[in-house]
């Protein structure tokens, strides 16, 4: 059973002169072609302009593809018929937690998607409660949107697709404008969401450390994918993914080192404990 | 400091004109102006007073508060008075060189104090004790029919409830800006006002570059959360009339009918 079926994907963008004119294009995503399955927790990385988000927006429609096909549980994105549907299957939390937030109070927030969907207010409140408890911040239901932190806004729009029913969600960089401990609670429950609930979970990331929560890591360079494959094993292709430029997170960078040196370990350990663990 | 700027100055404890629907409350804010301007006589105003005292006294909040709005108004009412008493043609009471005081002037000028005073105390009363989210549900709701003549109700509601939302981000971002470009050696203080103002220029333009791209990206957030069309969306909180809301409904009609019964008092008391 396949999710999501994204098939020689290329996604051209205009690059327009002072007049407005078209002078040439961008090619954003090329030929890309992958599989995500239902419940696999995967963590798109790749640096500043690899086409991470762009190929985050074809899965949920927000940009059509120039050629190629996005299939979602069977939709195709260029059917305009079927944009709402997929965009209720496929939730999507953004970058900056400002400016994703519609209302001023969290359940009015978190209602939205809902609203639009025309559930009627009893489910409604029902729905609030549970998402909100998901991500263990039931006691912010009553809360101003501006007074919360940018982890918390996080949580609450992802509360927000919870609410929807989605069994997708798609994470566009939810952690540049939070702060590391944010960061790390906020992972957390994703990775919870995808275990006990299973939620199929796309992260896109530029923090190279967030991989460890994944099952899987898709690289991508000039909007191709360069390597498709387990956190364990990525790190250990150094070389491909300084090619890809991305820099190795801190403590498998360590390991590897010391395996270098002549320590007897596998050069993929990605936690303090791990890493002990060897060094005994 | 600048993160704890209330907006719509909603002050939040419990009273029957909390309670009260949005609709009648704005309803009655309408009622409430249209009968200031069409008193005439110390009858309307006696009742005008005993309406608004009976509110400020339901709504439990602080008289202080309510009359904090007054501030605002302080020159524009000291203006507007200094205006009538002197520039008022008639039989003069006092003269002081070119200056002369009318009894005209000073009929108008008390008149025009008090539909002021009357005028924002009776809207800070709808504004405190009404969310402004709720304020807006009100207006989309209560102003549906224009719908009727094609006027997109649902959509304008819904944007000012979003812009209510954006002003405290919006607020932070002036503030950040203005940091940001006193650093490098504006300054928004000195000079005449044509100076101050084209200082504001540097503060402008990154404000309202940064709010395209919020507003695209907030575009993209709603998008996502299936926003195609405001008119097919249900309510968290759909607006119901309640017991409370019709029986208010009536008393604003009693209040009305009374006005205008004013109108037709005839009395002969010298200074109304």
């Amino acid at each position: 059973m396949q999710n999501i079926l994204v098939k020689n994907l290329i996604v051209d963008f205009d690059v327009l002169n002072n007049d407005g004119n078209v002078i040439s294009k961008k090619r954003a995503i090329d030929d890309v072609s992958l599989t995500i399955n239902e419940g696999e927790f995967v963590c798109v990385v790749g640096r500043n302009g690899s086409g991470k988000s762009t190929l985050a927006k074809c899965l949920n429609a927000l940009i059509l593809p120039s050629s190629g096909d996005v299939i979602i549980n069977g939709l195709n994105t260029k059917d305009e018929n079927n944009t709402i549907d997929i965009r209720r299957q496929i939730g999507m939390a953004f970058q900056n937690p400002d400016n994703q937030i519609v209302a001023s109070i969290v359940e009015e927030d978190i209602a939205f998607g809902m609203e639009n969907l025309g559930i009627s207010s009893e489910i409604m409140d029902e729905r609030i409660d549970e998402s909100l408890d998901s991500l263990g911040i039931k006691e912010l239901r009553y809360s101003l949107t501006s007074k919360l932190s940018g982890g918390q806004k996080q949580k609450v729009s992802i509360a927000g697709i919870l609410a929807m029913k989605s069994k997708i969600l798609i994470l566009d960089e939810p952690t540049s404008m939070i702060d590391k401990n944010g960061r790390n609670d906020l992972l957390d429950r994703v990775k919870k969401l995808n275990k006990e609930e299973n939620i199929t979970i796309i992260l896109i990331s530029h923090y190279i450390d967030e991989i460890s929560y994944a099952d899987r890591v898709i690289v991508l360079n000039n909007g191709k994918v360069t390597m498709d494959d387990t956190p364990k094993n990525i790190v250990l292709r150094q070389k491909e993914l300084s090619e890809s430029g991305i820099i190795l997170p801190y403590i498998p960078r360590l390991a590897t080192v010391l395996r270098d040196n002549g320590k007897n370990l596998k050069g993929n350990e990605f936690t303090a404990e791990e890493l002990c663990q060897f060094l005994k | 400091m600048i993160r704890d700027i209330t907006l719509g100055q909603y002050y939040k404890t419990e009273s029957v004109i909390h309670t009260l629907d949005p609709r009648v409350k704005l309803m009655a804010t309408l009622v409430f102006l249209i009968s200031l301007f069409i008193s005439t006589n110390i009858f309307a105003y006696i009742l005008a007073t005993v309406f608004l005292l009976a509110v400020i006294y339901l709504c439990n909040v602080p008289f202080l508060f309510i009359i904090r709005g007054l501030k605002s108004l302080l020159v524009l009412l000291f203006i507007s008075i200094i205006f009538n008493v002197f520039l008022t043609p008639g039989e003069t009471i006092f003269s002081f060189g070119p200056l002369s005081i009318t009894k005209e002037g000073l009929i108008i000028a008390t008149k025009m104090a008090i539909r002021l005073v009357y005028l924002v105390i009776g809207s800070s009363i709808l504004t405190l004790t009404t969310t402004p989210s709720k304020l807006t549900d009100g207006l989309e709701k209560g102003l549906s029919f224009l719908n009727v003549f094609k006027i997109p109700v649902a959509e304008i509601a819904l944007m000012m409830s979003i812009a209510l939302r954006f002003i405290p981000i919006l607020i932070e971002e002036v503030d950040k800006i203005m940091k940001a470009q006193m650093s490098r050696g504006a300054d928004f203080e000195k000079g005449s006002i044509i100076e101050k103002a084209k200082s504001l220029i540097p503060l402008l333009v990154p404000l309202f570059v940064s709010s395209f791209r919020r507003a695209n990206d907030l575009a993209y957030a709603m998008e996502s959360r299936c926003y195609s069309n405001a008119n097919n969306r249900t309510k968290l909180k759909p607006l119901k009339y309640k017991r409370i809301d019709y029986i208010t409904y009536l008393i604003l009609l009693l209040f009305i009918i009374l006005i205008f019964i004013t109108r037709y008092i005839k009395i002969d008391i010298r200074v109304f």
